[in-house]
């Protein structure tokens, strides 16, 4: 259909007729508004981009309805409204344009003319907005905005998370709801992760710091750095785990390795703690003492065996020590060049043939006798039967083999000195039916034997190649020979941490130097501090490794008794802390 | 005599900042801390707190705008309020150990930052824009030269009132849409959104079209004036087009005065804003600090 638009201009200078402008639209619906893609554009700020529409409306023919399109609705022969059926003489009115419906006779499309209000006085100025202040943008408004959505946003919601438990997994469940999340300064440690979004898992009562006992109720076996019944224990009243163990922090390590922390004390220990052994110690390249190598020493006891004790020495470059192990051990024979005489003809040995790492790698297995010695070190005692062997570590053992051996080849071969008698036997009868009297020569000539053997096991061949053996005077039979016991040092440096797997790209003599000219099984060969520093520095070393103390040391050592005992009690009445009393009760 | 707040009382306030920034650097580099730099260390606590009065002395010079007459002069005032807002930009980074992540504590530096940038912009505002405003305004107010348009444009419908109705058509519908000012953004960029429509001629519709410097409409109105014949209009057209040529002169000079007076005002419709989410947000920051403590 056809819509006509007559636009007034101005009324004429002379003969004050009125003059149009004609528009002839064709479309089913004519549309009003500010956009430039409107019919009709009204341009002014209080219309909306697309206004209003005329179309027709239901019923009679050529009945029309105007219809608003936003809320504010047009005006109507006064009258604000959303939609108004159109007649003859009507007033419509959008912001400063004004529309009235012209009669028209059947037939002619649907007429409207159309004016600008502020026409009718001639002023044709138009509001400006000049100035910020008018232009509806408000500080007081953005400011209650901004402030309140801040509120919202990271106070009280999350507030909400921390204080309401129900609406807890509702808040915390998405990184794209506020939570107490959002009160997080920074990532948990992976180890923690776990945890996830449950803040109250660690932060239990609102407005105080974390207690020991939030972390001892997992960790519950952590144990102190000094022994806890000692009065070293004061010193370390006020420390909270999370003195050194910071979460939330950007750097992903949850334990601080500030060397400062341990230098505080360490550094001046003798002022902290009397009575303390330990040399002050400051940091690995500049102010650490000289390596101290726990060596064991054996104390006969009056009844009988030996106490061992360590002592521990300092390693110093060019200063031996020694071990009294009781054994005998040439490592530069072992090592030798040219080889060693083994089962199977010369062989040349390395380190790696008898010394081997542990499981971890970190440690070295404990040399073995069956596992290391034996493939060359038999226990044969009888040449003529190369299949026997004494049993090792057991002197008891030992002689009864020898008995059982010798006793057998008397029975079973004739050996021993000449019979002097034939028993007659019944025919069919056993054998070897022995009679009182040659019962008494076998055994004696059996222990007779194995004195033998076992003199020169003791004495000669077998076992003195490897252990000291005492005679000791005025005994008799097999108790004459006292092997000395070997207790070979398992750790050397006990309060030091050492990886053999994180060095394993070095050759072992490069740090225990020597090695391959030892004769003595007593030389210690623990390397002297200097070895270590032509790699490793102090902490802050920019030319070398650094090396702060925990690379190598421990604060929470074994068998000192649990860091937190204090807390532990006094968290018995929590569930959780039941848990770690039970646990306590399992240990010895 | 009128002194700078820049250099009130011999930079006052700008040594005392000064000492302030060297003090917290100092603090920051020669700190003996076992852990690493964070808010949560002794020296973190120490300069947050700082940093906490700074920011209620600076947001107090709000209050103290709006009481006249006690507690020093209103330039000491500003100038402390300057100074001591870019040094606590710096108290703030220090506090934090440069560790930031998506949380409250980052939001209200991030706020922060914002409130500093927004009154940085506000100083160099102050500091540029006032003598460029008398420079191009010349000796008339805003309200004169608002007035000569209006006038201008009178005079203009007058002298059209007599000419062929689609020139007078042209015209009113050119001033209907001269734009100054208007939408924030029309103000701060202080560019010129004339339109005007140009009517149906011969094959092609009518179109509105950009009339910036009421180029259009003079381009219009030059080519009615090639296809005129009499004399007598000539002369009229010659003088309407005198008429919108000086009329686009000064709606230019308004432009560029709005634009200036806006950006001078804009920065506080900003940081004041920020200045109100920045106090929540700190007081956020603290009780979520001690909260989850």
């Amino acid at each position: 259909m056809r819509f006509r638009v007559l636009r007034w201009i101005r009324s004429d200078v002379a003969t004050g007729n009125k003059q149009y402008r004609e528009v002839v639209v064709q479309t089913r619906r004519l549309t009003i508004g500010r956009g430039s893609d409107q019919h009709l554009q009204i341009a002014d700020p209080k219309v909306f981009e697309n206004h209003a529409v005329i179309r027709p409306g239901r019923g009679r023919e050529g009945a029309m309805v105007v219809e608003a399109l936003t809320p504010s609705g047009v005006i109507v022969n006064g009258r604000n409204r959303l939609s108004s059926s159109l007649n003859p003489g009507d007033e419509v009115r959008i912001g400063p344009a004004v529309l009235i419906v012209e009669p028209v006779p059947k037939g002619a499309p649907f007429t409207l003319r159309f004016r600008m209000a502020e026409q009718e006085n001639g002023r044709l100025d138009r509001l400006h907005v000049l100035s910020l202040s008018d232009s509806g943008l408000s500080k007081r408004f953005w400011s209650l905005m901004l402030a309140s959505g801040v509120a919202a946003i990271f106070l009280l919601v999350p507030m909400a998370a921390a204080l309401y438990q129900p609406l807890r997994p509702l808040l915390r469940a998405s990184a794209m709801v506020p939570s107490d999340g959002l009160w997080s300064p920074g990532p948990l440690h992976a180890a923690h992760a776990f945890i996830g979004s449950d803040c109250n898992a660690c932060h239990t009562s609102p407005f105080s710091p974390i207690e020991n006992v939030q972390c001892t109720s997992c960790h519950s076996k952590v144990e102190h750095h000094v022994p806890v019944t000692s009065n070293d224990v004061v010193l370390f009243d006020l420390k909270r785990c999370g003195a050194c163990h910071i979460e939330h922090a950007e750097t992903p390590s949850v334990v601080s390795r500030d060397q400062r922390l341990c230098s505080d004390c360490h550094s001046d220990l003798r002022t902290k703690s009397p009575k303390t052994e330990l040399l002050n110690v400051a940091d690995f390249g500049k102010d650490h003492p000289d390596f101290r190598v726990n060596v064991l020493q054996g104390r006969e006891r009056p009844k009988g065996g030996i106490d061992w004790t360590t002592v521990r020495l300092d390693v110093l470059p060019g200063v031996k020590r020694f071990e009294r192990s009781h054994l005998t051990f040439s490592h530069a024979q072992h090592l030798a060049r040219k080889g060693i005489k083994g089962p199977d003809g010369d062989e040349v040995l390395q380190c790696a043939n008898c010394h081997l790492p542990d499981e971890s790698g970190r440690r070295m297995q404990p040399i073995q006798m069956e596992k290391n010695c034996s493939r060359c070190h038999s226990l044969r005692f009888d040449e003529k039967d190369p299949t026997t062997t004494v049993p090792h570590g057991d002197i008891d053992g030992v002689y009864t083999t020898l008995l059982s051996h010798f006793s057998r080849r008397f029975l079973e071969e004739g050996a021993g000195p000449v019979r002097t008698s034939q028993f007659v036997r019944r025919p069919g009868g056993r054998a070897d039916v022995v009679g009182r009297e040659e019962q008494t020569r076998a055994r004696d000539w059996a222990e007779q034997q194995s004195l033998l053997a076992a003199r020169d096991l003791f004495e000669r061949r077998v076992c003195v190649d490897c252990h000291e053996v005492t005679k000791l005077p005025g005994m008799t039979g097999i108790q004459q020979w006292r092997v000395e016991p070997v207790k070979l040092t398992r750790n050397w440096m006990p309060r030091a941490r050492f990886d053999h797997q994180a060095h394993k790209t070095t050759e072992c003599v490069a740090c225990h130097a020597g090695a391959n000219g030892s004769k003595t099984s007593g030389d210690v060969l623990m390397p002297a501090i200097g070895e270590c520093r032509t790699c490793h520095a102090g902490a802050d070393s920019k030319n070398k490794l650094p090396s702060d103390c925990l690379m190598c040391h421990q604060f929470h050592l074994p068998g000192r008794g649990l860091f937190d005992q204090q807390a532990t009690i006094e968290s018995q009445a929590s569930p959780r802390a039941g848990i770690i009393s039970r646990m306590r009760e399992q240990q010895p | 005599m009128h002194q700078s707040f820049f250099s009130y009382r011999r930079y006052r306030y700008a040594v005392r900042a000064g000492a302030l920034a060297v003090l917290a650097i100092l603090a920051y580099v020669f700190c003996p801390l076992r852990e690493p730099k964070s808010g949560g260390t002794w020296l973190g606590y120490t300069l947050g707190t700082i940093g906490a009065l700074l920011i209620i002395y600076l947001a107090w010079y709000g209050v103290r705008r709006r009481t006249f007459g006690s507690g020093g002069s209103a330039t000491g005032w500003l100038s402390a309020h300057v100074y001591f807002g870019f040094v606590l930009m710096l108290v703030a980074t220090l506090h934090c150990g440069f560790q930031f992540g998506w949380n409250v504590h980052t939001a209200a530096y991030v706020l922060l930052a914002l409130v500093v940038l927004s009154g940085a912009w506000g100083t160099y505002a102050y500091a540029r824009y006032p003598s460029l405003i008398v420079k191009q305004r010349g000796n008339i107010s805003r309200a004169e030269l608002v007035e000569e348009i209006y006038q201008l444009d009178g005079r203009a419908l007058r002298v059209a009132s007599v000419l062929p109705a689609d020139v007078h058509d042209l015209l009113a519908d050119s001033i209907r849409r001269t734009q100054v000012g208007g939408s924030i953004w029309a103000m701060l960029r202080g560019f010129d959104e004339s339109t005007v429509l140009i009517p149906a001629g011969g094959s092609a519709p009518s179109r509105v079209v950009p009339n910036q410097g009421q180029r259009a409409l003079i381009e219009a109105l030059a080519g009615r004036l090639a296809a005129q014949a009499d004399s007598n209009e000539i002369a009229k057209m010659h003088s309407l087009l005198d008429i919108v040529a000086r009329k686009a002169s000064l709606v230019a000079r308004l432009q560029k005065d709005v634009q200036l007076q806006s950006l001078i005002q804009f920065w506080l419709y900003l940081h004041l804003p920020l200045c109100f989410a920045l106090l929540v947000a700190l007081a956020a920051h603290i009780i979520a600090v001690f909260f989850y403590w």
